[in-house]
């Protein structure tokens, strides 16, 4: 048999192990999911989700959208900050250098002071 | 009538087309602690997709019909549906209303009529162990 082991200073741990774990898991999760039942009809009404009644919309809320009160808070700041993001490689390297002469000044400043 | 093979619970889904709520409050009220019908394993969910069986109250208007038709396409099979009240079974005292398209059997499928205005809790869980026989069957002969 092929032992493959590996000893840390905190124990030993075998990936066959894992594997094995891993194929545990599959099975239960298999055994789980074929308890299940097949009603729906794919293609009809019944794989459409619900929207009380209505036509659901192609647009739908999404997760992201929880975080509109943020981004409206923020949207100055977020307005500049894609202002700046160009796309164009000289806007950044401008902007590198600029930095770069900000914290030289500061390290300048510092370092006289 | 007797109830033997459906060993699981029975969700119901309830929409209203239009109804005054009189049903409606008849229908919760079958699940308040005096009728409590959970204890059998009867409770509302929230979408046609987890329900066995559609409570329909009201008589149908202009406005629910679409809604009530997609309610009910978007049930699983096999299912049943209830039509709860007057309103919704004949068109009670709305018959022949300009707004009106229903009573519910002209939109859907009907299984059990529960008449009333509005119907007692009683007759409401009467209607819905029928239902439960009836949805018995349609699984049995699957």
């Amino acid at each position: 048999m092929i032992d493959i082991m590996f000893r840390t200073v905190s124990g030993v741990w075998s990936p066959l192990a894992l594997l094995a774990a891993a194929a545990i898991i599959i099975i239960v999760v298999y055994l789980i999911r074929s308890t299940g039942t097949k009603k729906y009809k794919k293609g009809t009404e019944q794989t459409v989700p619900f929207f009380s009644g209505g036509v659901a919309p192609e647009k739908n809320i999404h997760p992201g959208n929880l975080y509109w009160g943020f981004f409206e808070a923020m949207k100055k700041y977020y307005r500049w900050m894609v202002r700046l993001h160009t796309g164009i490689v000289n806007d950044y390297i401008y902007s590198f250098v600029l930095l770069i002469v900000i914290v030289a000044a500061v390290i300048l400043i510092g370092g006289m002071a | 009538m007797s109830i033997k093979d459906l060993n699981r619970s029975l969700w119901a889904f309830h929409v209203n087309t239009g109804s005054c709520n009189g049903c409606d409050i008849e229908i919760v009220a079958a699940l308040t602690p005096r009728y409590d019908v959970e204890r059998f394993g009867i409770k509302l969910v929230g979408t046609p997709r987890h329900a066995d069986v559609l409570l329909v109250t009201g008589p149908v208007t202009r406005d629910m019909k679409d809604k009530l038709k997609r309610v009910y396409d978007q049930t699983p099979d096999p299912k049943v549906v209830m039509c709860v009240g007057n309103c919704g079974s004949t068109g009670g005292v709305f018959y022949e209303s300009y707004n009106l398209v229903g009573p519910v059997d002209r939109i859907v499928p009907v299984d059990v009529y529960v008449p009333g205005c509005p119907p007692r809790p009683e007759a409401i869980i009467d209607g819905v162990v029928k239902a439960w026989k009836k949805l018995e069957d349609a699984e049995a002969k699957k």
